[in-house]
């Protein structure tokens, strides 16, 4: 897979000049496929249904920051005179737990919960690829990238804000929820996906049979399909690379994030062997372990000393989708911004080409 | 209605106007004979050879993408995130609802004592069983581990796991599973009779035995009879809550989850009249070339191509005001979810599937359904119903691609384009039901002979002093 | 079974439904009793006429659907609640509501099941042989558009001269002696 793709850089480049060349740049007939994980498109919308008009701004960007609550952010001002803004108004809504059909679930134990900064993220991707290696992620190649199907169990979520010319970049790390009020675990027919007692959303490989519905109910879309044979069983090199603690998954099947499962099994193991309950800290996951800035916590949500119970109870934290019920278990942290009013956003330049 | 049209035609009643049911001069004997016959003769036309020889191609080509799904994974399909569902959900709710006109016809109307369907029950019966059985593939190799498959039956396993009952997908399990069994058995016994007479007039040993066989010694008691036509009025009875029962939980499959543009309540009545709406196309598109084919116009007539436009035109309409409601809710329901799938929907990328949809569903079948000239024209009808389902399979691509590409997250937002594959098996599986289609037509007696007898005059009973008058 | 020899019966063709119904109110009225009507399609009259009223087909087939209902609703319980209960996305495990929908397919399934089966077990059938299909004229017609009325050997005012005098009366067609 990784051969043939891409292009040697060493031909422009050579040892007296390391750092620049030079040359001409000629334009080409055709057109190359790029290979992305998100979808840009522009904003054709009148204000009527919901744009600003103009067709210079994103469309997904319109859609997250504005009616969907999905990003949520304040301006240093805007946050001293509103310090609950996160979770204020009619698109900034908050699960209700008294509002139900059915009583609901008792978590006593360990409930396990993450907080994710967004005012820390930088948007590195360190989180990303520690989670490949940990979870014997596999890679997909180029030309499946464009069809949609890469996976990855956490990715990093652009919205660009703003005229397309000068955006400002929102990045939120998005991976399984874990929800409470899973809608995945009610759709699986053969219940390859469960909950745990302590609150993890449970992907059963080999119960799976693969019809997909969990992904299609997932509000998140934070579930990834095999649709073909991704993971190399073949190369001797790479079963040296994987991690022992996780499945390799086969065709056919689904899978997700699982807050590390395997270190959190590792960690009680440790803690049931000495006698005591697991301490706050001890279970890392992956994505927690590699992030510079920190932005990540997990935790025990149920012990109020606990880092993760001290964010999540955090004026600034909400979840994401909150109206729909769903009642996840990560929570971030809404990002507040302490811009500089002398540095003008730029002119624009150059108009977006239309697409 | 024209004068001069009454004294042309002889086969429209003169009293009401409209055409006959059955064209008039037919006896109990040359009914039989006639239906008989196509089954009984020892030569086959050559335009069956032709036909049944070009669905076999077909039927062979869904055979080689199948085995090639199989070995690759479900991959080879455009199916990706978020878009995990496609054509295979598509023409598995396609072929469903095209079953589901069948068992109308068999027992809703014949619960409302119309005896027009009499002569078109049996074919669109098999109609039905052959479209369950090019559906009910769709759910095993969509699947990405098939082997598996048996896992959705209750079944007890050495690891003791059952299937989850909250699913909808389970629940299509049972019902479709029942639907397919009552079809067959409603099937069968509806054609025991039948099956007698076939056993009677074959000339050939083969023939003899095979119809002996199935004809389980139908012999025409009348206790036989009386019990018979219970069974079938309770089989009727239970075949009518089955398909309003086995739609509406195909449409669960949607109602039930999150999705906005899946999760309304209008989609149980919507799935259920577009499932009627398009069966009642695929009849037409049968009944048509058959009675051509087959010279059975005097038994198939335009009134029953006229009626079952008017059907059309009814459950046209349920399915209007399916599209309209969701079109007024996404307004009225002050959602953002509903009104950005409704605009996504219409003017997104995929928006040219919905204007398909509606042309084809609604602009010309419910402006041209009103015309009584247009509906007993029988080139018109046969367009119209490949029209017709054409456009309920563009409803089924609309409601399943374009609620999926686009959902909650805009960050996860997608496309979906399919492959090469997904249209070999679509493609494959018309061809399935028509080579079925074609050996029933060939095997069996494709229009119930014992019904239409109870129709002819001679089955009147006369007074003794009428009969001898008329000696 | 008991042993089969000599005749099994008379039979009667007749033409019209209308001649075969008037021969059989009146055979009935005169106390015959082993007797049957073989029509090419359901005639209601001639049932009547032969004293069938009774038909257990609907019973079987109400037994059956409730057998079908219990059974998978409360097999759905059963494995839910008791034989491997787990937390599926917060839902309680008695979901009474979701078990309703295979609950309602299955009564449907047991109960056509049951029509048909029963029906058919009630019939006697299959019965691929029948003494009456040794006659001739019976196959060529009773299932294409002939009338038969049949007074079986059986029946205790039986004999065999009389009764093809008596059926003669009637002026049907014909009438045949089955042999078992």
């Amino acid at each position: 897979m990784g051969s043939g793709a891409g292009f040697n850089a060493y031909l422009i480049r050579s040892s007296d000049a390391p750092f620049y060349a030079v040359g001409t740049i000629r334009k080409l007939d055709g057109k190359w496929g790029v290979a992305i994980t998100k979808s840009h498109y522009q904003d054709h919308r009148s204000k009527r249904f919901g744009g600003q008009g103009g067709g210079n701004n994103s469309l997904e960007a319109d859609e997250a920051i504005g009616e969907r609550g999905i990003v949520r952010y304040a301006t240093l001002d805007e946050y001293k005179a509103h310090p609950g803004f996160a979770n204020e108004g009619e698109t900034h809504t908050r699960t209700d737990k008294s509002i139900s059909l059915f009583p609901n679930w008792d978590y006593k134990d360990n409930a396990w919960g993450m907080s994710i900064d967004m005012n820390s993220c930088t948007g590195c991707n360190a989180c990303i690829v520690s989670c490949y290696a940990e979870n014997n992620i596999p890679i997909v190649g180029k030309q499946q990238v464009r069809v949609g199907r890469n996976m990855q169990w956490l990715r990093i979520d652009t919205y660009f804000e703003g005229d397309l010319a000068a955006p400002r970049a929102h990045l939120q790390p998005m991976a399984c929820q874990h929800c409470e009020n899973a809608p995945c675990e009610q759709v699986c027919p053969v219940g390859a996906t469960v909950h745990t007692p302590e609150g993890l959303n449970a992907m059963v490989y080999n119960r799976c049979v693969g019809t997909r519905y969990c992904s299609n109910n997932c509000p998140y879309k934070v579930r990834r399909f095999n649709f073909l044979l991704y993971a190399d069983y073949e190369t001797e090199s790479l079963k040296l690379m994987r991690n022992p603690d996780v499945t390799v998954r086969s065709r056919g099947v689904m899978e997700k994030c699982s807050y590390c499962v395997q270190r959190i099994a590792a960690a009680k193991i440790e803690a049931d062997k000495e006698n005591r309950p697991v301490g706050d800290g001890e279970i890392v996951t992956a994505c927690q372990q590699a992030c510079p800035a920190s932005a990540i916590t997990f935790g025990n949500i149920n012990d109020r000393q606990s880092k993760v119970a001290k964010l999540q109870a955090d004026e600034r934290s909400y979840q994401v989708l909150a109206d729909l019920n769903t009642r996840p278990r990560t929570k971030y942290v809404a990002a507040v911004l302490n811009l500089n009013s002398e540095l003008e956003r730029a002119p624009a330049e150059d108009k977006p080409a239309k697409g | 209605m024209a004068t001069s049209e009454l004294k042309d035609n002889p086969r429209i009643d003169p009293a009401t106007g409209e055409y006959s049911v059955i064209a008039p001069g037919q006896t109990f004997g040359s009914v039989t004979e006639k239906i008989t016959r196509i089954v009984l003769t020892p030569h086959t036309p050559q335009g069956w050879f032709a036909l049944f020889g070009v669905a076999g191609c077909a039927a062979t080509m869904l055979l080689m993408a199948i085995i090639w799904l199989f070995l690759k994974g479900v991959g080879i399909w455009g199916i990706t995130q978020p878009g995990a569902w496609g054509f295979a959900i598509i023409n598995f709710v396609w072929w469903i609802g095209i079953g589901h006109a069948g068992t109308l016809i068999s027992a809703i109307l014949l619960l409302f004592k119309q005896r027009w369907r009499n002569s078109i029950s049996r074919f669109a019966e098999a109609m039905t069983i052959f479209a369950v059985v090019c559906a009910g593939m769709f759910p095993l190799i969509h699947m990405g581990r098939p082997w598996l498959g048996y896992w959705l039956f209750p079944y007890p396993s050495t690891m003791t796991v059952w299937p989850q009952f909250r699913s909808p997908l389970m629940w299509d399990v049972f019902a479709v599973s029942t639907y397919a069994t009552i079809s067959v058995v409603f099937w069968y016994v509806g054609m025991l009779p039948d099956f007698g007479t076939m056993r009677d007039r074959s000339k050939s040993k083969i023939a003899q035995q095979f119809y002996g066989i199935v004809s389980l010694g139908w012999r025409g008691s009348a206790r036989h009879w009386m019990r018979y036509e219970t069974a079938s009025l309770l089989l009727a009875g239970l075949a009518t809550p089955l398909v309003l029962s086995v739609h509406t939980v195909i449409s669960f499959d949607f109602a039930v989850a999150m999705l906005p543009g899946w999760h309304t309540t209008i989609f149980p009545p919507y799935f259920v009249a577009g499932a009627i709406y398009s069966g009642f196309a695929m009849v037409l598109t049968l009944a048509i070339p058959l009675r051509k084919f087959y010279h059975l116009e005097g038994l198939i007539t335009e009134r029953h191509i006229d009626n079952m436009g008017k059907v059309m035109l009814a459950t046209g309409f349920i399915v209007a005001y399916g599209y309209g409601m969701e079109v007024f809710m996404s307004w009225y329901s002050a959602s953002h979810w509903e009104a950005f799938m409704m605009w996504n929907r219409m003017f997104g990328p995929m928006g040219w599937s919905y204007w398909v949809l509606v042309t084809c569903n609604l602009a010309i079948p419910l402006t041209t359904l009103w015309s009584r000239k247009l509906r007993t024209s029988i080139p018109f009808m046969f367009c119209l119903s490949i029209v017709v389902n054409a456009g309920m399979w563009f409803e089924r691509f609309v409601i399943v691609v374009t609620s999926l590409y686009r959902d909650f997250l805009p960050s996860s937002w997608g496309t979906y384009r399919a492959t090469k594959w997904d249209y070999m098996i679509y493609v494959g599986t018309l061809g399935l039901f028509t080579a079925l289609f074609l050996l029933f037509v060939r095997l069996l007696p494709m229009i119930p002979m014992s019904e239409i007898r109870t129709m002819l005059t001679g089955a009147k009973i006369m007074p003794k002093k009428a009969a001898e008058a008329g000696d | 079974m008991m042993p089969r020899e000599g005749t099994y019966g008379l039979l009667a063709e007749f033409d019209t439904p209308g001649d075969l119904i008037r021969a059989a109110r009146q055979a009935h009225e005169d106390g015959w009793r082993r007797m049957d009507c073989y029509t090419p399609y359901p005639v209601e009259e001639a049932a009547e006429a032969i004293g069938f009223h009774r038909n257990k087909v609907p019973l079987v087939t109400l037994i059956g659907g409730i057998v079908g209902l219990l059974t998978m609703f409360l097999f759905e319980t059963w494995v839910s609640v008791r034989a491997y209960p787990l937390n599926i996305g917060g839902r309680p495990l008695y979901s009474w509501p979701a078990f309703i929908v295979p609950a309602y397919e299955f009564t449907i399934l047991f109960a056509g099941l049951a029509a048909a089966i029963g029906m058919l077990a009630l019939n006697g059938m299959p019965a691929l042989y029948h003494p009456l299909f040794n006659a001739p004229n019976f196959r060529d017609g009773a299932t294409t558009d002939k009338f038969f009325l049949c007074l079986e050997a059986a029946d205790p005012k039986f004999d065999l001269a009389q009764a093809k005098a008596y059926l003669a009366g009637f002026q049907p067609l014909s009438v045949v002696e089955v042999e078992y």
